[in-house]
C-alpha cells in the first residue's frame, strides 16, 4: 500500500521537453539538481521556486512529448516530483517516469485544478486518486508485469543493479 | 491470427508468439547514441554498476548535436563518450561525420528485419528500410549496452496506404506534414505506423527517410516502410543483406487505416509551434522570412540538396533570407562539392555548417534573432526551439524552403 499526498501544479496538454527543461540550458549542465532552477521558465515563468516533494504534476494530452531526453524525468524527479497525472503520456516519457521511480499515473485530470490538495493511494489492484476540493474519486488500474516490478524497486538503476548482482552470484557459486 | 510487420519483428527478436499489448523481453541488433543522449546513459550506466557491455562492435556513439564543441562544458561532455570508448571499445564518431540518423545509416547499421534503439527520438527514420527503429530515453539505453535486450510493450499499429503519385514540387516532406495533420501530435502515440500501397514505389528512398523522419511528431513508436522493388535494389548496391524481409499477414490486426493519394498532396508548410500544425503553402505565399534553414536529420541529404540546386540555378537572384546549409554528413558534404552545389550555394550568400545538427535544436550556432521567421526544413517548431523564444519557426521541404530564400518570403517553387 502506498499513499501520498500533493499540491496541483496544473498544466495544459502537449508539454514537450523542451518546455519542461530547454535544450539551451543542457548546453552548460546536464545535472538535474543544477537544471531545476529552470523547469518550464519558458511557459510557466517562476514556477521552479513553487515546486518541491509535495507538488505533483497534472497535465492534460501528450505529456512529455518530444524528445527522449531523460533530462527532462531527472529535472523533475529532482524537484521533488514522485507521481504525474496526464491524461496520457508521450511513450518516451511514460517510459522513462517508469524508469526513473516516477509513477506515471493516466486519468482524466479535466476536474483538477491548480493548488487542490490531491491524494494517491495505491494496492495491487488499482490506484485511487482523491481530489479533496471536489471529493472526486478515480481508480485506475493498477501498474503490472515488468513495470511494476521496476516502480516497486525505485526505478532501472536499482533493477539492474539487482540483477546483474544476481547474475554475478550465481557465477561465483 | 495474422500479424503486423511490428509484431513479426517482436517475436522474432523476443523469441515468444507475440502480439500488441504484450511485454516483451528482446535482443537489440544495433544502438545508437550522441552528444546529447550519451553521456546521460553514460552516468546511468556507471550507477547500475555493471562494468561492461554486450557486443561494443554494435554500440555507436555520434557527435553530432554541439559540432563544433562550444565550451568546455560540452568539451567535458564529449570527453565522457571519449572515455566512456576507451574503456568499453564501443564505435565512436567524431565531430564533423555527421548527424547520427545519417551516419549510422552510411556504416550499414540498418537492414531489413532489425531491431535498433536508440538515444534519440528522430532514430524512427531507420523504418524506411524496414528496421523497427524505436527512440529510448538515457536509462533504457544503459540498461540496452549492459544486458543487449531490452523490455517493450508489443504496439498497435496504424496502417497507412499510399497511392497516386507526387506532384510536381511535392516531396516526401509534404506527405509527411500532410500525414502528421491527419494525425496530430498525439496521434500515434504508443503505436507503430506502417505503410503500404503502390504510392511508395514513387518515393526516393531519402522521401521514405523524411516521412520515417518526422512520424515521430505524431509520438509514433516506430513506422516501417515495405521492401518493394527499389528498397531491394538500394539494399543490393550497398551491399546490406535483405534475406530478412518482413511482411505483415493479409489477416493481421491494425488499430486505424488511413489513406493518402499523393496526387493530392500540395506542397505543405507548418506554422509555429507544432509540426503537425500544418497548411497548403499556397495559403501562406508572401509571408516575409528572416532565416532558412536547410538540413537536419529530416532533410540534409543529398536528394533534397539536389532538388535545392534544382531552384537555384532557375534563378538569377541571390538569397535575400539569412541562409544555412547544413550537410547531414561529411560523405554528402563532399557529394556537394563534387556535383558543384557549394560553389553555387555559397556564390547566392549561403552559409555552410558543418555536418551535424546545427541550430535545430539550439546546441550549435545559428541562434536566430528576436521577431525573427525562420523556415526550415528541420522536424520541430516548438517554441525555443532554436534557442530564441522570440523566433517563430516554420517547417517545409527543401525545395519550398530554396524558393522562400530566394524570394524572401514564402514562396511555391515552380520547377523546371
Ligand atoms: S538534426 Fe535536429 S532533430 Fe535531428 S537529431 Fe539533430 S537535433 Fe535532433
Amino acid at each position: 500500500m502506498f499513499e501520498y499526498s500533493g499540491k496541483a501544479i496544473c498544466l495544459g496538454d502537449d508539454i514537450n521537453t523542451d518546455y519542461i527543461i530547454s535544450s539551451r540550458r543542457k548546453k552548460d549542465t546536464i545535472n538535474p539538481d543544477e537544471l531545476v532552477q529552470y523547469i518550464m521558465e519558458d511557459i510557466r515563468p517562476g514556477l521552479a521556486s513553487e515546486i518541491n516533494k509535495n507538488s505533483l504534476i497534472v497535465a492534460g494530452e501528450n505529456f512529455g512529448c518530444g524528445s527522449a531526453m531523460e533530462v527532462a524525468v531527472q529535472v523533475l524527479k529532482s524537484a521533488g516530483i514522485q507521481i504525474i497525472l496526464a491524461k496520457s503520456f508521450a511513450r518516451s516519457y511514460y517510459r522513462n517516469s517508469v524508469n526513473n521511480g516516477i509513477l506515471p499515473i493516466e486519468m482524466d485530470t479535466s476536474e483538477i485544478r491548480e493548488g487542490d490538495i490531491v491524494q494517491v493511494s495505491m494496492d495491487d489492484n488499482r490506484i485511487l486518486v482523491t481530489d479533496i476540493r471536489t471529493n472526486m474519486v478515480t481508480s485506475c488500474p493498477a501498474f503490472n508485469g515488468k513495470i511494476k516490478e521496476i516502480l516497486s524497486i525505485g526505478g532501472i538503476v536499482p533493477y539492474i543493479r539487482q540483477k546483474e548482482s544476481k547474475c554475478q552470484n550465481s557465477e561465483d557459486e | 491470427m495474422g500479424k503486423t510487420i511490428a509484431e513479426k519483428i517482436f517475436s522474432s527478436k523476443s523469441q515468444t508468439d507475440a502480439y500488441a499489448g504484450d511485454i516483451i523481453t528482446a535482443q537489440v541488433d544495433y544502438i545508437l547514441t550522441n552528444d546529447a543522449s550519451g553521456p546521460l546513459s553514460i552516468d546511468y550506466f556507471q550507477k547500475m554498476g555493471a562494468g561492461h557491455v554486450t557486443n561494443p562492435e554494435r554500440i555507436f556513439a555520434f557527435i553530432d548535436h554541439y559540432v563544433p564543441c562550444p565550451n568546455n562544458k560540452v568539451a567535458g561532455l564529449h570527453q565522457m563518450l571519449y572515455d566512456f570508448r576507451d574503456t568499453y571499445n564501443i564505435q565512436l564518431l567524431e565531430a564533423g561525420q555527421g548527424i547520427a540518423h545519417q551516419v549510422f545509416d552510411e556504416l550499414k547499421c540498418v537492414a531489413p528485419g532489425r531491431l535498433l534503439v536508440g538515444g534519440d527520438s528522430h532514430i524512427t527514420t531507420h523504418g524506411y528500410l524496414g528496421s523497427l527503429a524505436i527512440g529510448v530515453g538515457a536509462s533504457d539505453l544503459a540498461s540496452a549496452m549492459i544486458s543487449g535486450e531490452l523490455w517493450f510493450k508489443v504496439p498497435q499499429t496504424i496502417i497507412v496506404d499510399i497511392t497516386g503519385r507526387l506532384n510536381r514540387g511535392v516531396s516526401g516532406k509534404d506527405v509527411a506534414l500532410y500525414l502528421l495533420k491527419i494525425l496530430g501530435s498525439n496521434g500515434a502515440n504508443y503505436k507503430a505506423i506502417e505503410f503500404r500501397g503502390n504510392g511508395i514505389a514513387d518515393l526516393t528512398m531519402d522521401d521514405r527517410k523524411t516521412i520515417c523522419n518526422l512520424a515521430t511528431e505524431s509520438c509514433a513508436k516506430c513506422a516501417i516502410m515495405p521492401i518493394d522493388e527499389r528498397a531491394i535494389s538500394y539494399c543490393r548496391d550497398r551491399g546490406l543483406p535483405y534475406d530478412d524481409i518482413v511482411v505483415s499477414d493479409e489477416d493481421c490486426t491494425y488499430c486505424r487505416e488511413i489513406h493518402i493519394d499523393l496526387d493530392k498532396v500540395p506542397a505543405m508548410i507548418s506554422l509555429p509551434c507544432s509540426a503537425d500544425n500544418a497548411v497548403p503553402v499556397h495559403e501562406k505565399i508572401g509571408l516575409a522570412i528572416d532565416m532558412v534553414v536547410i538540413g537536419t536529420c529530416t532533410n540534409g541529404r543529398i536528394d533534397d540538396f539536389a532538388a535545392v540546386d534544382e531552384i537555384i540555378r532557375m534563378s538569377n537572384s541571390n538569397f535575400k533570407t539569412e541562409t544555412l546549409i547544413i550537410p547531414a554528413s561529411a560523405t554528402i558534404y563532399n557529394q556537394m562539392i563534387e556535383r558543384g552545389y557549394m560553389q553555387r550555394l555559397v556564390s547566392k550568400g549561403a552559409m555552410i555548417l558543418p555536418p551535424g545538427c546545427g541550430p535545430c535544436c539550439g546546441s550549435s550556432p545559428g541562434t536566430p534573432r528576436d521577431g525573427f521567421k525562420v523556415l526550415s526544413t528541420a522536424n520541430r517548431n516548438f517554441l525555443g526551439r532554436m534557442g530564441n523564444v522570440k523566433a517563430e519557426i516554420y517547417l517545409a521541404s527543401p525545395i519550398t524552403a530554396a524558393a522562400t530564400a530566394l524570394a524572401g518570403c514564402v514562396t511555391e517553387a515552380e520547377r523546371g
